[in-house]
């Protein structure tokens, strides 16, 4: 008996202790997540360290990066990554809202339903290496194919050329001397081929060199319309000098506020030699030529010069948007089965409230669920947008990795994520490791800042 | 006026139908893109696979032919491996949670795990790099431990949510007979939702399968057979990145075959988590 009661009081021991060990190693578990974590934060920035010394806070808004001669900017990068980013975001929010408002309030169960349901969950396990090289391989031909036609359709447009014999031609039709145009007396004269580009037009005199540019006098003929004396004679001079020193080919003037009228010059003015070709459209060649086109902005394209249209795109298929176009498909499913569930929980005595008044289903969704989901549906969105930020393989693979400024969605780009994807194994001293793992470390804050927000939000949202 | 308010009657209507049709088109065009890129790869893929595909070695540049024997077995050993250490790991986090839905270490605890969910996986690879890499160089066994951290989150997450939808009185059932904790957990509550912890594994799984990021400079990849853990090894994902980006068309073959056993993989691990969660109505 007694031995019996010995046996039970160590079993009951053993397991006393086997118990504790068991909590006890729960609790380990659980301390070393904390740690697993904090020591990710403190790596990446204690590796950040060097290059944080090294460049100071100039790092993040340096515009050049050039790891051969150790200049670490990661302003390209920043820009890449949001503009990438948002665009996608742009193209899948009215995507991922259809989803979640099929799903959630038109037919929530049903067959069809449940379809949409698995491929828009199979969305997100298709890996991103896949969508990647699909990118590659059938996006980026059908985009190129794309980027050529609409080059070629905006070059039939608006041609303007002015041959060596002063000969005027506009979108290969040839202007009539002295009857649509007219050279200014003693202006100089050189062969200038090119886009016809406006001074006002916001881009950067680099690009309007060497183009004949397009100077308008109607704001100046207003400004002076009841002055004695005036000679716009004297403005045009002036506007050609200040061309001239920006580095326009050429200049051509029109009046696009009196059609009806012609411009006056005097045609033996000898007070000012003009260094370009100056030609003057007359009121028949403005009608004839311009009534349609945008005299603000750029007109046309070019033939020989080296800087072409602003609004050409580069036809390489590969760069921002078609990053973003992979990056939109991608991101999809996570917006809209967050909006699903909220969507779901819309109280129904809310809806049918409605409905008893009278509205349809459009007018339910618009002054009911969307009022009541509203904070709930942007937090979605966040969880989207910070998919995108970190997404790598399927950027890398079809943005073009090159580490400029991107100018335009149609510019090659690079992202922050693909930055260090295609250049981390290479780095091959301590500032350029540091500078990558710094990029991450600015990744890791910004991606897990906008998923707590985003969290956060619907934490909230579930807890009301 | 009656014909007024028929006309308002009519417009709302009328635009209660362009909603529901515009909501409708642009929810199933989102299929479209998937499904054309199933088709594509199923189209291209099938032709590449066959008995060499998969038993042969990949040939030096500029040979035909060749397979993917090492890149398959590497993608099966490192997430073996991966899912080694982090299944034990991740279910006993999530025990720890969801028996301590309060307290600090709890807290701090859900907060690190939503942190370690938001981390993109590319800086899951510097940090794996960082820590292994660096000092013992390229290695299969550096590529199973940051698949295992990205592992975690999804298990815990698992097994947190599906461990607290059992009933309490389960549990107290277990101790009022005087069964000890550990018993209590690892003999009923674990079983009683092994079907959760379960589909959270298989999910886990599918999610890191087809990871590259992390791969790329931790388990780089080779052209030859490797068993050792402490070396280079070849991956499905690297593989296909590697040819992908290739100029030479023969390797865009060879990655169209290893994509589509990779995404057949990966579905069919999805749709056995989406089996299973229906089978055993649990909550993911």
């Amino acid at each position: 008996m007694e031995e019996g009661q010995k046996k039970i009081e160590k079993g009951g021991y053993g397991q006393i202790r086997m118990e504790v060990a068991f909590k006890r190693s729960l609790v380990a578990i659980a301390v070393v997540m904390v740690l697993l974590v904090a020591a990710f934060f403190i790596t990446l920035v204690v590796q950040s360290v060097p290059s944080i010394r090294a460049l100071g806070i100039q790092y993040l808004w340096g515009k050049t990066w050039d790891p051969v001669n150790n200049v670490y900017g990661a302003l390209p990068f920043i820009v890449g990554t949001l503009l990438t980013s948002f665009t996608a975001l742009l193209i899948s929010i009215p995507f991922s809202f259809a989803i979640a408002v099929y799903l959630g309030e038109y037919k929530p169960q049903g067959w069809l339903s449940n379809f949409l349901k698995n491929t828009v969950d199979l969305i997100a396990a298709v890996p991103s290496v896949i969508y990647g090289f699909w990118g590659l391989l059938v996006l980026v031909p059908k985009i190129q194919d794309f980027e050529t036609a609409w080059n070629n359709q905006r070059l039939s447009e608006y041609r303007a050329i002015n041959n060596d014999d002063n000969s005027f031609t506009l979108n290969g039709k040839a202007l009539a001397l002295n009857v649509d145009y007219f050279p200014m007396a003693y202006s100089g004269g050189a062969t200038v081929e090119g886009a016809m580009m406006d001074e006002a037009a916001a881009l950067p005199d680099s690009i309007k060199r060497g183009h004949p540019w397009l100077f308008d006098v109607k704001p100046i003929l207003q400004a002076n319309a009841n002055k004695p004396g005036f000679n716009i004679n004297d403005s045009v001079k002036q506007a050609a000098i200040r061309f001239l020193n920006k580095g326009a080919g050429a200049m051509v003037v029109v009046n696009s506020g009196m059609a009806g009228g012609s411009l006056q010059f005097y045609p033996k003015d000898t007070t000012l030699p003009l260094d370009i070709p100056v030609l003057v459209i007359t009121a028949n060649g403005y009608k004839k030529y311009f009534s349609n086109a945008p005299t603000n902005g750029n007109l046309s394209i070019t033939a020989d010069v080296e800087v072409v249209d602003p609004y050409e795109i580069p036809p390489y298929g590969i760069g921002i948007l078609t990053a973003s176009l992979i990056l939109a498909i991608m991101i999809i499913p996570y917006a809209a089965s967050m909006g699903r569930e909220l969507i779901r929980m819309v109280p129904s005595s809310l809806k049918e409230g409605a409905y008893a008044l009278g509205a349809t289903r459009q007018e339910v969704i618009r002054s009911v669920i969307l009022p009541y989901t509203k904070s709930g549906l942007f937090a979605g969105v966040l969880l989207s947008l910070g998919r995108a930020l970190g997404e790598t393989m399927a950027v890398t693979m079809v943005i073009g990795n090159s580490p400029i400024m991107p100018k335009s969605i149609f510019s090659l780009g690079h992202t922050m994520a693909s930055v260090i994807a295609n250049e981390f194994a290479e780095a091959d001293h301590a500032v350029y490791l540091s500078a990558l793992v710094e990029l991450g470390l600015v990744l890791f804050l910004v991606t897990v800042a906008i998923n707590m927000i985003g969290k956060g939000i619907i934490k909230r949202f579930t807890n009301e | 006026m009656n014909s007024k308010l028929t006309t308002k009657i009519k417009y709302r209507i009328g635009k209660n139908n362009l909603y529901q049709g515009t909501i409708t088109g642009l929810a199933f065009l989102v299929t479209v893109p998937l499904i054309a890129i199933i088709l594509y790869i199923f189209k291209q893929g099938i032709t590449q696979i066959n008995w060499n595909f998969i038993t042969k070695l990949p040939k030096p540049a500029g040979e035909a032919g060749g397979g993917i024997a090492n890149a398959l077995f590497g993608t099966l050993v490192i997430v073996v491996l991966a899912s080694a250490i982090a299944i034990p790991l991740g279910i006993l986090c999530g025990i720890y949670l969801s028996e301590n839905k309060k307290g600090r270490l709890a807290y701090w605890c859900r907060l690190c795990v939503d942190v370690l969910q938001a981390v993109p996986s590319i800086i899951i690879g510097i940090i794996a790099y960082l820590w292994i890499v660096k000092p013992f160089g390229y290695s299969a066994y550096s590529a199973s431990i940051a698949l295992a951290i990205m592992m975690l989150p999804i298990l815990i997450r698992s097994t947190e949510e599906t461990l607290k939808l059992l009933p309490g009185s389960l549990k107290e059932a277990g101790l009022a007979l005087g069964l000890p904790y550990h018993k209590v957990v690892l003999k009923i509550i674990v079983p009683c939702g092994i079907s959760g912890i379960l589909s959270g594994v298989v999910l886990s799984v599918a999610r890191i399968a087809g990871e590259t990021a992390p791969l790329i400079f931790t388990a780089f990849g080779n052209n030859f057979f490797n068993a050792n853990l402490a070396k280079p090894m070849a991956t499905l994902p690297v593989v296909i990145y590697r040819y992908a980006t290739d100029a030479q068309n023969e390797l865009h073959d060879l990655a169209w075959g290893a994509s589509l056993i990779l995404l057949l993989s990966v579905l069919l691990l999805n749709i056995l988590t989406k089996i299973a969660t229906r089978k055993w109505n649990t909550q993911l």
